[in-house]
């Protein structure tokens, strides 16, 4: 249950955003280090 | 975590959600819970794939928690808003993780949920040293 130090490209990927529209999840990234937070599902 | 943020803005990082859902659908959830941080949707799970986050059996679903901890798990049952887990994109078997990412797109810290409680807290994320030296 703890985080692993890791070294390893992201994949970019496109996703949905309500407010951008689709957009690439790299535009977070290359703005400021972002803590991604994958949920099982909303809820 | 949208009581954090501004713990996780002091360290100069971004908090972004992402789940099984459009992105219509991952805003709706998170401004009905005050949520401030971008939440945006995944519908194919490419981001879960692409990150190594697996897929759970019943036993890590379900099972083992009911198994090893019956009155916490009825207790997050009875409370849980079940309305994510029944969304057309929903993989009620996935499970999710965390990845911070530097502004060089280098994922620098992961976590693979092996349950849905295995999440790291809030505070294990604010005090982990993500821009340690890479070996």
């Amino acid at each position: 249950m703890s985080l692993e130090c890791w070294n390893q490209p992201a994949v970019d990927l496109v996703v949905d955003d309500s407010q951008r529209g689709e957009h690439n999840l790299s535009d977070y990234w290359s703005e400021s280090p972002v803590v991604l937070y994958f949920h099982r599902h909303f809820g | 975590m949208q009581q954090s943020l501004g713990k996780f803005e002091e360290r100069g990082l971004r908090v972004v959600a992402i789940g099984q859902a459009t992105g219509t659908e991952a805003r709706s959830f998170c401004d009905e819970w005050g949520v401030e941080y971008p939440c945006v949707g995944d519908p194919r799970r490419r981001g879960y794939r692409s990150l190594g986050f697996g897929r759970g059996g019943w036993w890590n679903i379900a099972v083992r928690s009911l198994v090893t901890n019956p009155i916490e798990t009825v207790r997050l049952i009875g409370q849980a808003d079940r309305r994510g887990a029944q969304l057309k994109s929903t993989d009620i078997f996935q499970l999710g993780g965390i990845a911070i990412v530097d502004r060089g797109g280098t994922v620098r810290a992961l976590h693979r949920a092996q349950s849905p409680q295995d999440m790291p807290s809030v505070e294990e994320v604010l005090g982990f040293d993500w821009q340690a030296p890479l070996p």
